[in-house]
């Protein structure tokens, strides 16, 4: 069905995979001519200097970058990670790193800084940062369910500013000034280079100190298919750390998870050890400042299975009513200040946020105990507190197809008179992606009726709840197990939605193969419309992303 | 996927032949209109003209060419199966500073002044193709929307024409007084104007921008019998018409061609046998009799033929094939330097001899006579012969070989008028689809050269742009050519890529999804062309 299958891919090994998973970058070299890197960077100049930064469509607008997206290697990296059926973003962004003033450009940098000087006109964001979604917020998963390519089309050493990394921060619920040390400054970035880096990695640009201007664009992709088997060349045996990696961090128990989800396996089945039984030591480390023992917390709960559900439960409960699903007033400034010490409890604290959402931690250990977890999960899913509904759903996401039981429950959530709450439904619809047409007529429904509830403009990207919350019932649908027919009328009607990202969404599955329609020159014409497609919606000035 | 279109009547379709000009309203709600203005007004003092690429930009603009009355007009001018060019774009006319605003203006003025920043041309002109020339047609082959999104009165500048011009070779002073400036245009007006008609913008006399977006429209089927509301009957005059002429002949002609009757069913203009006589107005400078005796001859059949083939001889070894020089006069309009009456070769849009339109009205008995001049040694003269065949159209089917051997010749000029004759006759395609093949998949060196006149241009572009209309417009299955129109998408020049996308998009037989029609439409008006940039070449 997806054309993804009938593209040359060079699956990744057992070693990159595990590196991936321990650092969240890998560093790729696509098989691409110098010429070619060579005329991207030209057309990317022109562009930039004698139009503008076309934002999300820099694709239409250069549209040789989607020979690189089809790269063997790239695209092989990209299904390794995140199965044969993932799907391009429809954010994609240029950074332009400009180079210093001539006088500034004897800057002594250990590559470490926090926001280090970047040059006038630059687009790149130099400051250490987890993204957030594009264009609101979505959850922070451990398990790869988005990723991102980081394309040079330049030689970019360390002078010249590349994108730095802080390996193994995408796991991380936040970010502390002890991480900055351990950042990766890559030193041997040539043209055709590409990072893939997990979605939540931490990082930032460097100061140009040449004379020439550094581009990097990123694309983000989607997983649309809960893994069934391994999708790289590997996924044999279990969990074994890789020979080399770059992170400080040891997250064992989450590492081995990850790998046992990716390559279609128990839950667990890399452990050979027993969980422990002291729950109430456990969950005491849940939702703290150490990443470590969180993440060590987490698992080892998970792990646990029934005997730590009703703590899980007690200890999520204690955050009904502090209004948590609510994000906190948007203080644009506030990225500027101290935000990295550690002793700010403040900034421990979890809370829907338009950036990217972090759950609980008792949401993160319930989603990777498995189908135990259902029943639990959805009696919470009808608690009174929106941040509890919103943590259930997560959860339920989590646990993947054994949670197809819920989407009823799911279902009837859709019309909350919370966005953030239909919001964190449709994803966790999305990666349940299975006994979705219970939910159909409600999906359809969001799709095709405005909610007056939710028609508040976020102050971060301008998009309404109601924008996001379409967003994500695409998702929903895309992931989803009914036949893409039964769902033509739907997806055609969000070709007039008010955002591009929605037809974008619906294009990918009006698109997509079926029976009857492999005729070479329609697929053909189909890639090139979709690389060439321009998203009017988006304005200079205004949004372009 | 469109709307059923509102079919034109015969009055209007008698006006459109007469005049080459209609005034329609496309029904759209004023918001929409609105909405359009508001847009282009961002886009183009923000951000920058983006030419051909206004349609994505501004997607909305797809409402007004699907809207009933729009569509409609357009299937009953050039066929039900016309398509989209691939050239648009937004004239903006800003207004003048305000201390030259009480300028008293009558309309036909030949350059009238414009504000900074504007992009309409105010000087009378006949448009060229884009991006290289093609022939100019009597019969209508081409057509324009010039779409204006705002209240337009007369002060602020509204797109002039001269009506009747669409049949005329070039323009003179004298046609200018014969101006025609609505005065009623509401926004959403559309102008449905023949290609060849003189145009120009005029003074924006008031404080806010007038834009008008043009787009283009090709046929792409011979008529095999009327596509408006009517057509049964013989040609008579439109009730009104606004054209400066009386050009009964050739507008008989055009209704008969149009409507798919066989030629001169009216039979009056066939009594006079006097050949020489009307063979001395052919390229008078007085178009009603120029154009008198150009159907008065197509009409006596055999008997023009011998005088017809001898007259168009005598332009051979002229260098009438090379295209003409241009100077730019003291208004800021291209002027062609040489008598303009003579006709020759023009990267702009070129006109043929008169003679070549008289064979190609006249029909199949000419079509033997002309393949006899396809070998000729002239370039000028195989252009002329190319072009006389495609306008006699499938009875022609049969000169299909012949034409086929033409696109090796070394002149790209006559690949490119062969094509567009091939596209003209549509059936027996198959005959020249080996040589419509290589022209589209392999380089021709000699037509590469870069054309000073038009920047990065070559005349293999255009050669590619025919060859595409050519199987666009015939009776090959487009699976037959899916390998073809592939390869093309990797062309380096835009408009040959949107062309076989035409081709390689078009519904077939068990590819009726609603959703993915639905979705194909959707991405034709969103696709960006990527090889167009700012400062470079938007159009």
């Amino acid at each position: 069905m997806n054309p993804n299958g009938i593209k040359p891919a060079n699956r990744l090994t057992d070693e990159q995979v595990r590196r991936f998973i321990c650092d969240g970058v890998i560093l790729l070299d696509s098989s691409l001519p110098p010429e070619f890197h060579q005329d991207i960077f030209e057309k990317m100049e022109w562009s930039n200097k004698q139009e503008f930064n076309m934002g999300n469509n820099v694709l239409p607008r250069i549209a040789e970058l989607q020979e690189l997206l089809d790269d063997p290697v790239v695209h092989g990296a990209v299904q390794s990670v995140l199965g044969d059926d993932y799907m391009l973003h429809p954010h994609r962004y240029m950074h332009a790193n400009e180079p210093l003033a001539e006088e500034d450009r004897s800057l002594e940098l250990t590559g470490f800084e926090y926001q280090p000087p970047v040059g006038e006109g630059s687009t790149a964001n130099s400051g250490w940062h987890q993204d957030g979604q594009c264009p609101l917020g979505r959850f922070r998963h451990h398990v790869p369910r988005i990723a991102m390519i980081i394309y040079f089309p330049q030689d970019t050493p360390a002078v010249r500013g590349p994108t730095r990394v802080i390996p193994g921060t995408h796991l991380h619920a936040l970010l502390f000034e002890s991480d900055f040390p351990y950042g990766l400054v890559g030193d041997h970035i040539k043209a055709g280079t590409c990072m893939l880096t997990a979605f939540d990695i931490a990082h930032g640009a460097l100061s140009n100190r040449t004379d020439s201007s550094r581009y990097m664009f990123k694309f983000c992709y989607l997983r649309t298919r809960n893994p069934s088997g391994p999708s790289w060349d590997g996924g044999e045996v279990g969990w074994q750390a890789p020979e080399a990696r770059l992170a400080q961090f040891e997250h064992t128990r989450a590492w081995s998870y990850i790998w046992d989800w990716m390559r279609g396996a128990p839950r667990f089945a890399s452990r050979d050890d027993a969980a422990s039984s002291d729950a109430g030591k456990w969950i005491a480390k849940l939702n703290g400042a150490d990443q470590k023992a969180r993440l060590e917390a987490i698992y080892e709960l998970a792990a646990m299975g029934a005997e730590a559900i009703g703590p899980l439960r007690e200890s999520l409960l204690q955050f009904v009513g502090l209004g948590r699903e609510i994000p906190p007033p948007y203080d644009p400034y506030r990225k500027k200040r101290d935000r990295f010490t550690p002793d700010d409890e403040e900034r421990l604290v979890r809370h829907w946020n338009d950036g990217a959402v972090v759950p609980q931690d008792e949401a993160y250990a319930l989603g990777a105990m498995g189908e135990i977890a259902v029943q639990p999960l959805r009696e919470l899913l009808g608690h009174d507190d929106a941040w509890i509904k919103i943590n259930a759903a997560f959860a339920l996401g989590e646990i993947g197809e054994a949670a197809a039981c819920a989407m009823p429950d799911l279902a009837r959530l859709l019309s909350h008179e919370l966005p953030q709450v239909a919001r964190a439904s449709l994803d966790a619809m999305a990666f349940i992606g299975t006994n979705t047409r219970v939910a159909l007529p409600s999906i359809r429904r969001l799709l095709t009726v405005n909610n007056p509830d939710w028609q508040e403009p976020s102050p971060r990207a301008g998009w309404t709840g109601e924008n996001q919350a379409r967003f994500n019932a695409m998702c929903a649908l895309l992931n989803s197990d009914i036949p893409v027919e039964e769902l033509d009328d739907v997806l055609v009607a969000s070709l007039d939605d008010e955002t591009g990202y929605v037809h974008a969404m619906a294009l990918e599955a009006l698109t997509e193969r079926r029976d009857g329609e492999d005729r070479a020159g329609l697929r053909r014409a189909l890639d090139y419309l979709m690389t060439h497609r321009w998203d009017h919606t988006l304005a200079n000035d205004f949004r372009v992303y | 996927m469109k709307p059923a279109g509102i079919r034109l009547n015969d009055e209007q379709v008698r006006r459109f032949i007469c005049d080459g000009v209609l005034v329609l309203d496309s029904g759209l709600e004023p918001e929409v209109h609105r909405d359009i203005y508001d847009k282009i007004q961002w886009n183009n003092t923000r951000e920058f003209n983006m030419g051909n690429n206004v349609l994505p930009r501004i997607a909305e603009l797809q409402q007004v060419l699907d809207a009933p009355v729009i569509h409609g007009a357009l299937q009953s001018i050039l066929g039900d199966e016309y398509m989209l060019h691939p050239h648009r774009f937004m004239h903006a006319s800003e207004p003048l500073d305000e201390a030259d605003r009480d300028l008293s203006l009558n309309g036909s003025e030949h350059g009238a002044p414009m504000g900074k920043g504007s992009s309409g041309n105010s000087c009378w002109h006949q448009d060229g193709q884009i991006p290289m020339s093609r022939a100019r047609y009597h019969v209508p082959r081409l057509a324009m929307i010039l779409y204006f999104p705002q209240d337009t009165p007369a002060e602020r500048g509204p797109t002039r024409v001269i009506p009747g011009t669409h049949l005329q070779p070039y323009l003179r002073k004298t046609d200018f007084p014969y101006a025609f400036v609505g005065d009623q245009i509401k926004a959403g007006t559309c102008l449905l104007i023949a290609f060849d008609i003189a145009h120009a913008a005029l003074s924006n006399l008031t404080d806010a921008s007038r834009y008008m977006v043009k787009f283009i429209f090709l046929r792409t089927r011979t008529p095999v019998g009327p596509s408006w509301d009517g057509g049964e009957v013989e040609w008579r005059a439109p009730e009104t018409r606004l054209g400066r002429y009386d050009h009964t002949e050739t507008w008989s002609y055009i209704w008969d061609w149009m409507r798919g009757a066989p030629r001169f069913a009216n039979g009056s203009a066939s009594s006079s046998k006097d050949v020489q006589k009307w063979m001395g107005f052919l390229h008078d400078t007085d178009q009603e009799i120029r154009l008198k005796a150009i159907y008065t001859l197509a009409a006596m059949g055999a008997d023009a033929i011998d005088p017809l083939k001898a007259s168009l001889l005598g332009n051979a070894g002229q260098q009438r094939e090379y295209t003409c020089p241009y100077m730019i006069d003291k208004s800021g309009a291209f002027v062609p330097i040489g008598d303009p009456n003579v006709r020759r070769w023009n990267d702009v849009a070129y006109t043929l001899q008169d003679e070549a339109y008289a064979l190609g009205a006249m029909g199949e008995v000419a079509v033997e006579p002309l393949m006899e001049l396809l070998g000729h040694d002239d370039a000028w003269i195989r252009i002329n012969t190319a072009f006389a065949l495609g306008e006699i159209g499938p009875p022609a089917a049969r000169a299909m070989p012949e034409l086929a051997k033409l696109l090796d010749d070394e002149r790209h000029q006559v690949a490119r008028a062969t094509l567009d004759a091939m596209g003209c006759i549509g059936t027996n395609m198959c005959a020249a689809l080996p040589a419509v093949r290589r022209v589209l998949t392999v380089d021709n060196p000699a037509w590469r050269q870069p054309m000073g006149s038009s920047g990065d241009r070559h005349g293999e572009m255009g050669v590619r742009f025919n060859a595409l209309y050519a199987l666009l417009s015939s009776d090959v299955p487009m699976d037959e050519v899916d390998d073809i129109l592939s390869t093309c998408l990797d062309d380096g020049f835009g408009y040959v890529q949107a062309m076989a996308l035409e081709g390689l998009t078009r519904p077939r037989k068990g590819e009726d999804r609603a959703g993915l029609l639905h979705a194909l439409d959707y991405l034709k008006t969103h696709c960006w062309d990527h090889t167009l940039a700012n400062g470079q070449r938007v159009f």
